[in-house]
């Protein structure tokens, strides 16, 4: 194990490196830095600053490192790779050469095979725009509000989804080449990060839409988002979504992986005070990012509410927006591209006539399920409706947020208020 | 139409182990012959975390 100084270098490092390509650092910085041109570069001396990781939101523990995104600050559908949220599960970033990096994919399969990143880069490939969030996105008790490098609430409670175009190649045909034994039903995968993070998933769910992801928006995977390749499970949660992914094992039940069974659970009444150690797709969600609590009204008149949605379900049909804490709704405008398991941008035409008010959003996806509030939310959880109205730990949260514009423009969060 | 919540996820593993079963069975041939054979010893030994 690393001494304490050793382990600060490293982390220094990897937070400038960060820095660095939040901060723009030039394309050229970010080949080099992933062995793909002849001489790595010297990381930006700005980096140090931290400038650009106190926009993003930032919370750093001994076997996590957390970045949030900034969903009030952009525009559209996709976030950019630079402030794509990151929940790594070690101190620490690999540091991965590409050129030594292999996938291997083996167990319950009749070839066994291992692949290296140039076979994988001359497979069919394809791009797909698709969100991701952390099953522990939305819920406040993970985070810790008190943290003056946490952003804004709809930044560091709703910051851990983001939406982006991922390429690579569909998981099916890898999983063709190796051929799937028919006992097999299950894969194992492992990343080469220095947690060895792993989790299971149904081979049904490999075979349909699962990329294994060298590219996203345009470029290289990000360090901090599993280069040199990724799983990207569409819709379901970000854990199944192995970065640094080295290893897939065909197996005929599921692994309880450490993660799944012991990181990532939390108890619930309604299993008998037990924890759910799988749980898949997100149900529909959707949050007003603009106003949102910590930002101030520009002044009385026109205001145009916008926010994003999405579902693990699909594409998002509708999104309602109500401006009087849920007595009444109106149907808001979807901007193009709509598009299935992926973030959707909604605006809502308002005018603010200086009195208090309580701005929410309500999404209905393709499947006709419509986002909860909080208190159904937790009543089919099995909480008490005295519980509901407290903070809890919870994974799978998709309840509406509920943002008060006060009379003097300010904008609180009224989730518990 | 009702409130959805991560509650039919038991239904939906239900769903996703019986539609597992026939995907297993559609195993073909490699298509594009891409890819270092391996033996099973050595899969097995350069996956030390998953055994």
């Amino acid at each position: 194990m690393d001494s304490n100084g050793s382990g600060r270098r490293r982390f220094l490092k990897h937070a400038a490196a960060l820095a660095g390509a939040a901060a723009g650092a030039g394309a050229g910085a970010e080949w080099a830095a992933r062995g793909q041109s002849a001489k790595p570069e010297v990381p930006a001396k700005e980096a140090h600053d931290h400038r650009e990781l106190l926009r993003r939101g930032a919370r750093f523990s001994v076997d996590h490192i957390t970045y949030y995104t900034p969903l009030q600050d952009y525009a559209g559908i996709i976030t950019p790779a630079s402030l794509h949220f990151v929940q790594q599960h070690s101190s620490h970033l690999p540091d991965i050469d590409a050129q030594q990096h292999r996938l291997t994919i083996h167990g319950m399969v009749d070839r066994p095979l291992s692949f290296r990143m140039e076979d994988l880069k001359r497979l069919p490939s394809v791009s797909r725009i698709h969100f991701l969030e952390c099953h522990g996105n939305s819920s406040p008790m993970i985070h810790n509000a008190g943290n003056q490098n946490m952003g804004l609430p709809v930044q560091y409670i709703h910051g851990m989804t983001s939406c982006s175009e991922w390429t690579g190649v569909p998981l099916s045909v890898l999983l063709n080449e190796v051929g799937v034994q028919k006992e097999g039903t299950w894969l194992v995968s492992e990343g080469a990060d220095p947690g060895k993070f792993s989790h299971t998933l149904p081979l049904a769910k490999g075979m349909e839409d699962v990329l294994v992801a060298y590219g996203q928006n345009g470029e290289p995977l990000r360090v901090e988002q599993g280069y040199p390749i990724r799983l990207l499970v569409p819709g379901w949660e970000a854990p199944f979504s192995v970065k640094y992914l080295r290893h897939i094992k065909v197996v005929d039940q599921p692994y309880h992986a450490w993660n799944e069974a012991m990181n990532h659970s939390v108890a619930r009444p309604d299993v008998g005070g037990k924890a759910r150690w799988y749980h898949y797709q997100f149900g529909p969600k959707s949050v007003i990012t603009r106003p949102s609590a910590g930002l101030k009204m520009p002044g009385r008149g026109y205001v145009q509410i916008t926010g994003l949605a999405w579902s693990g379900g699909g594409v998002v049909k509708k999104v309602d927006v109500s401006t009087d804490g849920g007595k009444t709704w109106k149907e808001a405008k979807l901007q193009g591209p709509v598009v299935p398991r992926a973030h959707t941008r909604f605006t809502f035409d308002w005018a603010w006539n200086g009195e208090e008010a309580v701005l929410m959003s309500r999404c209905t996806d393709e499947l006709g399920e419509v986002q909860p509030s909080r208190a159904e939310l937790f009543k089919n959880w099995g909480f008490s409706d005295e519980e509901s109205k407290k903070p809890q730990r919870s994974i799978h949260t998709n309840a509406m947020q509920p943002w008060r514009v006060a009379r003097d423009g300010s904008v609180h969060n009224a989730m518990f208020s | 139409m009702g409130a959805y919540t991560t509650r039919c996820s038991l239904n939906l593993l239900v769903s996703v182990m019986i539609l597992a079963a026939p995907v297993a069975g559609l195993a073909q041939s490699p298509k594009f012959n891409v890819g270092t054979p391996l033996n099973r010893s050595a899969a097995h030994h350069s996956s030390l975390g998953l055994g």
